[in-house]
């Protein structure tokens, strides 16, 4: 089995008093594909963005290569990072959203160009032939022009799925990436993810999608009222669940899945 | 439940096909057609044959230099309470959303006074303040370490009265058009940018702003047109902006209405040049949001 290159240890974090990770256990090996899948309000999302820091943690760990992320020890305290080194880390993460979150008034290309120009202080040339090969291995070369108001869902997706890579992260986060796509849309968004498993790359996938949970990935973790229930390989949860909770739910997978 | 094949349908004739559709004319469309003509007419009628106009006076002073002059420091008014207005509306809507509790009270306090008190009685206290304050003094609050201190009435001329007063009230107002147009953009963009690695101002400076401006461009003409005809305010406290000027012509000739007519006209004139300015500017600033006839797509390379 290949280093673990993220692990997260009793994660807590809560919104004012509410608990919606309530110490939470994963460890993500590099090459692996993760899929987290689970109810809704279970904090499979939470704790995705708790990865890169878009939430600020309220307790346990989260180390990326080792390193602590986003607290540092000072005189015995555990201290919140300073913007500066929280920017820093994120970079070995990019995000897909569920919504894309595309910005409306860039074109493709402009919103792959943004990360490499704006952040990596890439030349000119040399990011735009690195944006364009992007929009390229997502299939859109030919849209690079067009504003995300002017590309489908799934376009949008891809694009989003560029511009992340376009900033060479080490790990790639996707926060349900087809729930808000048309049914005929999701193939291509997965298609694209599927090739992104091909090259090594390194995943974690909130889904929905059971396509996504059950033949992509080497890890299913599955998540109940902000703990992890069960993880293992995708056989043993949705074929011989240890627990009752992942029995249920898969159940409702299935049941979802025959509509 | 029986279908309804294609050939059941009813179709037009193949020589119909052609012909343009166009919309229903109702018995409302002409009535409100002939309101709308007579209205017209009679107030050409009242414009031209009231007596009380007095268009020669209108002509005759329409271009008058002292009219000039007031046209002339209406504009340069205008101008400067603008930018003084749009860059201290910047520092009032960073207070407001500010993190430290503490100056986003004292901008949510700049705000409130400003909305409540009303535009007159704050150009009237600025340029009374030398009654309130005699000397105006910068230094260490509570020592008696002194870097600069002047005589108010030195400061608060008409003119620094009006602009420093046009400017506070335009700053609370800006402020909150600002502050409206960064929160209508979406919280997704914010962690977009967090997300390839911007820091909040980078974010706020490419993408938040640029989506913003486009929010805040029609109500900040509008504060800005409604600034242009407020420099009127000003005849209060005696500045000779284009309203004063009028009023002095009228005040010897006794010619009021020809006289408020040459300034209303010149109001006219400059706030639609005004609008013409803020369409041009609100078709800038619309990227990605309008339709394009046309898309230029590439080729896919082989």
């Amino acid at each position: 089995m290949n280093e673990p290159v993220v692990t997260v240890r009793g994660l807590i974090k809560k919104f004012h008093d509410v608990a919606v990770l309530r110490g939470v256990d994963l460890t993500l090996r590099r090459g692996e594909v993760l899929s987290v899948i689970g109810p809704s309000g279970s904090g499979k999302s939470t704790l995705l963005r708790c990865l890169n820091q878009l939430e600020e943690v309220d307790g346990g760990e989260i180390r990326h290569n080792g390193e602590l992320l986003g607290i540092e020890t000072v005189k015995g305290k555990l201290m919140r990072l300073r913007e500066r080194d929280i920017v820093r880390q994120r970079r070995a993460f990019g995000m897909v959203f569920q919504h894309f979150n595309l910005f409306p008034h860039m074109t493709a290309l402009e919103n792959v160009l943004e990360g490499p120009t704006q952040v990596r202080h890439m030349p000119k040339t040399e990011a735009s032939e690195l944006a364009r090969a992007e929009l390229g291995r997502v299939g859109l070369a030919s849209h690079a022009n067009h504003y995300p108001a002017e590309l489908s869902g799934g376009q949008q997706q891809r694009v989003a799925i560029a511009r992340a890579l376009a900033l060479r992260p080490e790990i790639m986060l996707f926060d349900e990436p087809t729930s808000a796509l048309d049914p005929e849309l999701v193939n291509e968004v997965l298609d694209v993810i599927r090739g992104l498993a091909a090259d090594g790359m390194t995943m974690a996938i909130v889904t929905h999608e059971m396509n996504l949970a059950q033949e992509m990935s080497d890890t299913v973790v599955v998540m109940d009222q902000g703990q992890v229930v069960e993880a293992g390989a995708p056989q043993q949860i949705f074929l011989a669940p240890q627990s009752e909770r992942t029995e249920r739910f898969v159940a409702k997978l299935h049941a979802a899945q025959q509509k | 439940m029986t279908r309804v094949t294609d050939a059941q349908r009813p179709t037009l004739p193949s020589t119909e096909l052609t012909t343009p559709h166009i919309g229903r004319r109702r018995l409302s469309w002409w009535i409100w057609g002939i309101v709308g003509v007579i209205v017209v007419a009679g107030a050409i009628d009242f414009m031209v044959t009231t007596p009380g106009w007095q268009w020669n006076v209108v002509g005759a002073y329409i271009f008058d230099p002292e009219i000039l002059s007031g046209v002339f420091y209406t504009i340069w008014l205008t101008v400067l309470s603008a930018v003084c207005g749009l860059i201290a509306g910047g520092v009032v809507a960073v207070l407001r959303m500010s993190e430290n509790p503490a100056l986003r009270a004292a901008g949510t306090v700049f705000v409130w006074l400003m909305r409540a008190i009303p535009a007159l009685v704050v150009l009237l206290f600025v340029f009374f303040l030398g009654a309130l304050v005699p000397e105006l003094t910068l230094g260490i609050p509570y020592t008696d370490v002194t870097l600069i201190s002047v005589k108010t009435n030195d400061v608060i001329t008409k003119f620094t009265a009006a602009l420093i007063g046009l400017t506070l009230i335009q700053a609370a107002h800006v402020g909150e058009i600002y502050r409206g147009g960064i929160l209508s953009v979406s919280k997704g963009q914010h962690e977009a940018g967090g997300a390839i690695g911007m820091t909040r101002a980078q974010s706020m400076r490419r993408i938040i702003m640029p989506q913003a401006i486009r929010v805040i461009i029609p109500p900040l003409s509008n504060e800005l047109i409604t600034l242009f005809k407020n420099t009127s305010l000003v005849s209060v406290i005696g500045f000779t902006e284009l309203l004063t000027s009028v009023q002095l012509v009228y005040g010897r000739t006794y010619q009021t209405i020809p006289m408020l007519l040459v300034a209303c006209l010149w109001y006219l004139f400059l706030t639609s040049i005004a609008m013409l300015g803020q369409s041009a500017l609100e078709k800038h600033f619309s990227r990605g949001f309008v339709r394009r006839s046309k898309v230029q797509s590439l080729e896919e390379p082989a």
